[in-house]
């Protein structure tokens, strides 16, 4: 076991050298430097690109950031260096726990609400309740992430007036953005909670429990459930892929100052420190989820431990 | 008479049988039993399957009526999608069927233009995808042995990799590259749809094969294995046989679904990039960079929020449903 857990931690951190080494690249084979401005005297361009040192060849550069990066050095962010005097780290501090709440409480919601939703349409199968659960999954799969955001601001923000629209200050002005996310998050995997539970119910030991006579709430919990729960908690990982890629719309939306909002804008202004810091910090929380489901997986999963 | 049928005489009186209950089928016999069931081929099986299932065939029409307003609305439309006038925020008239947004463009032109990108980046990511998917999967799967291992090593690799955070910034950095590729007369076509949108189809395809590749090797090598296609190699079949007449059709079903189940994907992320405005360049519309613009008038104007973002999610809601009754469909292990 300790060498399973081993193996998956040094190929996460491969993994995440990996995603340095080609956002760096990338992010400078991007077009325009963070300086790029229409008014801009190229001299000063030239003068500003010598002082952080971007005139020096890429691969100086990059080594210069990995030497920084293994002394916890990430650099200051060059937009907002002027406005706030920050570096990355303290603006990744500062703006990582407003990301953290909303996904990890929308997190939370898509979990809890899931499984026992996923777990009754699979018990009612075939039946009026399963038929509208199965249009309902497919409506919020369907749907962005963008458009259940506007429509709730919509519904509830601006006709309604019951629920702001923008910042995080009290509850109420969490239950908009942490929905807006989970809403597709719950019905996609209460319907993988459901397809796993119906794929375990016709098996064979199933029928066999049914057979000596356990009552039907132990076959489902004791035998059906634990079984199904193992493709769902793969699926935990992606979810957390899934409600990054939304705080980038969310935040923006509803006016978060989180990782995601400040990540979109670092780009669209060649903010190379930023845009790498943040990199990092995604990169990392999204490794390290499907390190930690890996390690689960083969906790749970015994199979796993004999290969 | 030779081949004709004998009855044992001896065994028939044990049995109790006149000589007339053992008379030899006649052929309107042999046709009746031959014809309980008539034969189907799988296609016929599966059409039959998918027109059974309403939701999926009033969502196929639901498509092609997009697909029929994203190919000709932008063609009958008097106004291009960049052309301007005093008409700003109209409500929905004859002549503007969704009204107008806050530079007097029309909406209709420019929300059927960006159902085109759409659909243009989904099913060409799905084409391609299909592509690359099933060369790195054949050969991976023929081949076999250490070429296998490596490719699948690599697939490995590319899956432990945050997608979106590389797609984000790859398709940022390819758009120069590919604009000045474009510059070449002969793809003005696809030039004209914008070149952000070729590096947005680029690097979705660079990250989309993955999972294709693994169905695809999946599926042969599933198939390979079967006794028929021992059967067929022990007569002297050729590998080009096997995989043609074999391997290939049996593997369709679940290519086909995997391909369609890229479309949805492959829209959504153009709808995300574009909204966070590093999608499809402007002037260039799309779904999401509309509904991005039309965050601008939300109150005031709903108008364009709706119609743009309505359309993205029955666009997505279509290709969803539909890929769902074609797994139904086409998925041999649920057919009865």
């Amino acid at each position: 076991m300790l060498r399973y857990i081993a193996k998956h931690f040094v190929s996460s951190l491969i993994t995440l050298f990996f995603v340095v080494t080609i956002t760096f690249f990338l992010m400078q084979a991007a077009p325009g430097n963070p300086f790029m401005n229409e008014r801009s005297d190229p001299r000063v361009v030239a003068r500003l690109m010598e002082r952080y040192g971007y005139d020096r060849p890429v691969w100086e550069q990059y080594l210069n950031y990995l030497n920084d990066l293994l002394h916890g050095d990430l650099g200051e962010s060059i937009t907002d260096r002027s406005l706030t005097g920050m570096t990355v780290l303290e603006m990744l501090g500062k703006y990582f726990p407003n990301s953290a709440k909303v996904g990890g409480i929308c997190a939370l919601i898509s979990i809890s609400l899931s499984i026992p939703l996923g777990l009754l349409a699979a018990v009612k199968h075939d039946t009026l309740f399963d038929r509208c659960f199965i249009f309902l999954s497919s409506l919020f799969a369907s749907l962005p992430n963008f458009v259940m955001a506007v429509a709730l601001m919509l519904c509830f923000g601006v006709w309604l007036k019951v629920l702001p629209v923008a910042y995080l200050t009290d509850w109420k002005s969490y239950i908009l953005p942490v929905f807006s996310m989970a809403f597709p998050q719950i019905f996609g995997l209460a319907r993988l909670m459901r397809t796993t539970m119906l794929d375990v119910i016709g098996q064979d030991y199933i029928r066999t429990a049914r057979a000596k006579g356990l009552p039907p709430y132990k076959v489902m919990f004791k035998h059906a459930f634990r079984n199904a729960m193992l493709p769902v908690v793969t699926a935990v990982g992606p979810m957390i892929a899934t409600v990054l890629t939304g705080s980038m719309v969310i935040e923006g939306l509803f006016a978060i100052a989180g990782v995601g909002k400040y990540y979109v804008g670092s780009i669209g202004a060649r903010d190379y420190p930023m845009i790498m810091g943040t990199t990092i910090m995604f990169s990392a929380l999204l490794i390290l989820a499907n390190y930690v489901v890996d390690v689960l997986y083969g906790i749970i999963d015994p199979r796993i431990k004999l290969e | 008479m030779r081949g004709e049928f004998q009855p044992d005489s001896e065994l028939m009186k044990e049995y109790g049988l006149a000589p007339d209950d053992l008379l030899p089928a006649s052929a309107e016999d042999k046709e009746a039993t031959d014809q309980i069931r008539p034969s189907v081929s799988y296609w016929q099986d599966a059409r039959k399957r998918f027109m059974r299932n309403k939701v999926g065939m009033a969502m196929l029409i639901v498509l092609a009526i997009i697909v029929l307003a994203a190919i000709l609305g932008p063609m009958l439309s008097p106004y291009t999608y960049q052309s301007q006038s005093r008409d700003v925020r109209l409500g929905p008239s004859l002549s503007h069927p969704f009204g107008t947004d806050r530079l007097g463009r029309d909406t209709f032109t420019r929300v059927m233009f960006g159902t085109r990108v759409s659909l243009f980046v989904g099913v060409a990511t799905s084409f391609s995808v299909l592509i690359i998917g099933l060369a790195y999967g054949g050969i991976s799967a023929y081949v076999g042995g250490w070429a296998d291992n490596i490719m699948m090593r690599f697939v490995d690799l590319m899956m432990t990799i945050p997608t979106v955070l590389i797609v984000i910034i790859l398709s940022v950095a390819t758009r120069d590259i590919f604009t000045s590729l474009l510059t070449n007369p002969r793809y003005a076509a696809i030039a004209s749809m914008g070149s952000g949108l070729i590096s947005i189809l680029a690097v979705f395809s660079m990250f989309n094969w993955i999972g294709m590749a693994r169905t695809v090797r999946g599926a042969l090598l599933m198939n390979r294995s079967q006794e028929y296609v021992m059967a067929s190699e022990a007569f002297g079949a050729k590998a080009g046989w096997i995989i043609t007449k074999h391997l290939l059709p049996n593997s369709i079903g679940i290519i086909i679904i995997s391909a369609t189940g890229i479309i949805p994907g492959a829209i959504a992320m153009e709808s995300f990039l574009s909204f966070i405005g590093l999608g499809v360049a402007a002037p260039v519309p799309s779904l999401g960079s509309l509904a991005a613009d039309a965050l601008n008038g939300i109150i005031s104007y709903p108008l364009n929020i709706i119609v743009s973002s309505g359309l993205i999610s029955m666009l997505m809601l279509s290709f969803n449903v539909i890929g769902d009754s074609l797994r139904d469909a086409l998925d041999p292990r649920l057919r009865k």
